[in-house]
């Protein structure tokens, strides 16, 4: 198991510096100096000189990737552009804000989602079964911010509808983000639990007497859940991407919003580090599911460590 | 062509028994399928997929009516123009924000522009954003897939490149793209061409993996076949009732991106339109005169329904083991 940790996270390496160099690159073709777009068009030669050095601006592009990689290991991914504050400060302030919303959507994802499909496998084809699915595919078939501008409409007045000041203010977003997670979750319990269902050691527990509800809950839900926490941790990447909607729909400071000022104010070293960062952070929720998908299921501990 | 014979060699076989006097034809040929049925274990040839759309299609009612209703929404899409007397750009500033009447099925926006004309012509947009990027990315896709599947040195390569595009969140990723490259609706086809080929290669290279081990590949090896024709000509057409599934599911997602692309404004832009612009512009407006929101998320919520309908009763008549 320690040999299939240790290469799982091996692998996560290079994919990290393949990251990094993508977004490096393609930022880098973008036109324009960015001594104009930080200060105007007004500065002094001398000024341009000493900064064109301090941030290595007459390097060669792979000269300045080493540079950025190092610094980046070090928490340092430049100053912003527009907000002459250090973008590692500005993801330290913004980040939790996001997780705070992330996670308000994900724990009303599978407080409903799992419910919702133990009752439709339970209920299969039933009118509550078509229901329950029924709403979960819209919640995958409508984009998060028609959801949003809707609910921003009818809840006007009575919840708050922008911004971020308390707990009322995430009611909304992590409802909007949330749909769309409960409804993969409710289809993702169903069909697994369903396979389960028809599996032997199932029919044997009920032909020893046993009552259906405990059979279900406890013998096969504990079996149908595994590709349920794979995909919790799959959500973690379309939490992530959906946030930076639901936050720039509702106004909420976090790093989705971050992301989008970058790109609109032309903000570069900001727009680098927000991305670099929410992608670190999808690959090491990944990696922390993998290990844990391995302790709890020892089928792949022992032929992924071969 | 082997099944054949083994029926024409049990004909002659019940021929020579002296059955001709005492059995008609009929009562003959059926002797012979029951025979080949319990004596040789009768094997079905499997069905076409044309076969398999006509019993998805009667069997699974929602998949059928959604394969009607995307039928309908992309003819009136094309024939736009034919449909309704409106301008899609034309600013008519005395008919702003009216309601849904009988001259204006879905009401007009901020310009007085006809709301229904919007969406027909939007719809343009949305579809060609649907098609386009799904096919080019899964036609690279399939390409890596099954070179990294077949081609076992040039399988890491490939993966790690697909670790790396998959660890983006996607909206993100085609953000940066179209940051990058411009907004235009050219751009964005680039940009979702450039985000969704990966997952399509991963899919395709497990099915090559499990498909170059079989007996049918194995023989075309032995007989000297050239690796590019053994992937082409024998690998490829087996994962295509996969991949026609895969398609099904891909174009909301593309669609759905260009909606969010939209709204985060490096997406298309006005004076077009696509059915996510258009929600985002009645951001304004949406208190006062609903139906600039109501309408178009209609559309891309009919739509995008309809093709995850389709794509799953597909994904049933395709593969029965997914079948519950």
């Amino acid at each position: 198991m320690l040999k299939y940790i240790a290469k799982r996270v091996l692998v996560t390496i290079p994919v990290l510096i393949g990251v990094v160099f993508m977004i490096f690159v393609m930022l880098s073709v973008v036109p324009g100096d960015p001594l104009t777009v930080m200060m105007g068009e007004k500065v002094k030669v001398d000024v341009i000189e000493r900064l064109s050095v301090t941030m290595h601006l007459n390097d060669p592009w792979y000269v300045r990737f080493v540079w950025y990689l190092w610094d980046a290991l070090h928490g340092d991914f430049g100053t912003s552009y527009k907000l002459t504050r250090s973008v590692s400060s500005l993801i330290a302030n913004a980040f939790p804000k996001t997780l705070m919303l992330a996670a308000s959507a994900a724990v009303l994802s599978w407080l409903v989602g799992i419910p919702a499909g133990i009752i439709s496998a339970v209920k299969k084809n039933s009118l509550v079964d078509h229901l329950f699915m029924g709403f979960a595919l819209c919640g995958v078939s409508i984009p998060a911010f028609s959801v949003g501008m809707f609910l921003q409409n009818l809840f006007n007045g009575i919840l708050p509808v922008s911004g971020f000041a308390s707990p009322a203010h995430l009611i909304l977003p992590a409802l909007v983000l949330g749909w769309n997670a409960a409804g993969t979750i409710a289809r993702l319990t169903r069909s697994s639990l369903l396979e389960v269902l028809e599996d032997d050691y199932i029919r044997t527990a009920r032909a020893k007497g046993l009552a259906p509800l405990p059979v279900i809950l406890w013998h096969g839900l504990k079996n149908s859940l595994l590709p349920v926490i794979t995909m919790m941790a799959i959500q973690i990447s379309s939490l992530l991407s959906g946030a930076v909607i639901t936050e720039t729909l509702f106004s909420i400071p976090g790093i989705g919003r971050l992301t989008v000022d970058a790109i609109n104010g032309r903000d570069m070293p900001l727009l680098q580090g927000t991305v670099i960062f929410t992608t670190a952070v999808i690959i090491m929720g990944n990696l922390i599911a993998d290990i844990l998908y391995c302790v709890v299921d020892p089928r792949i501990r022992v032929e992924g460590g071969k | 062509m082997a099944r054949f014979e083994q029926a024409a060699s049990l004909a002659a076989r019940l021929a020579v028994d002296s059955v001709k006097e005492r059995f008609s034809p009929e009562e003959r040929l059926e002797a012979i399928q029951r025979v080949e049925e319990e004596e040789l274990g009768y094997m079905p040839m499997p069905d076409t997929l044309e076969v398999k759309f006509v019993n998805m299609c009667r069997e699974n009612k929602v998949a059928a009516v959604s394969a009607v209703v995307l039928a309908v929404m992309s003819l009136a899409i094309i024939f736009a123009d034919k449909l309704t007397v409106y301008d899609p750009n034309a600013i008519n500033l005395v008919e702003r924000l009216m309601p849904p009447s009988r001259t204006h099925w879905c009401g007009t926006d901020d310009l007085g522009r006809d709301i229904f004309t919007r969406i027909l012509y939007g719809g343009r947009v949305s579809l060609l954003v649907g098609v386009i990027p799904t096919t080019i990315s899964m036609a690279i896709g399939i390409v890596l897939g099954m070179v990294s599947g077949y081609i076992r040195q040039l399988d890491a390569v490939i993966m790690r490149l697909a670790d790396i595009v998959l660890a983006f969140p996607s909206i993100v990723l085609a953000m940066v793209v179209m940051y990058t490259l411009g907004a235009t609706t050219s751009n964005i086809f680039i940009a979702l061409s450039m985000i969704g080929w990966a997952g399509t290669a991963r899919i395709v290279r497990s099915q090559t993996l499990s498909l170059r081990e079989q007996e049918f590949v194995e023989a075309a090896r032995g007989m000297g076949v050239k690796k590019w024709t053994i992937m082409f000509r024998h690998i490829l057409p087996n994962c295509l009732p996969s991949l026609i599934v895969l398609f099904t599911l891909n174009i909301p997602d593309a669609i759905l991106s260009e909606a969010n692309l939209s709204f985060l404004g490096v997406g298309t832009q006005p004076p077009d339109s696509s059915w996510g612009l258009m929600v985002s512009q009645s951001r304004t407006f949406a208190m006062s005169s609903p139906w600039m929101l109501i309408f178009p998320s209609l559309a891309i919520l009919i739509m995008v329904l309809a093709l995850n309908f389709l794509g799953d009763g597909l994904r049933d008549a395709v593969d029965p083991h997914m079948k519950k």
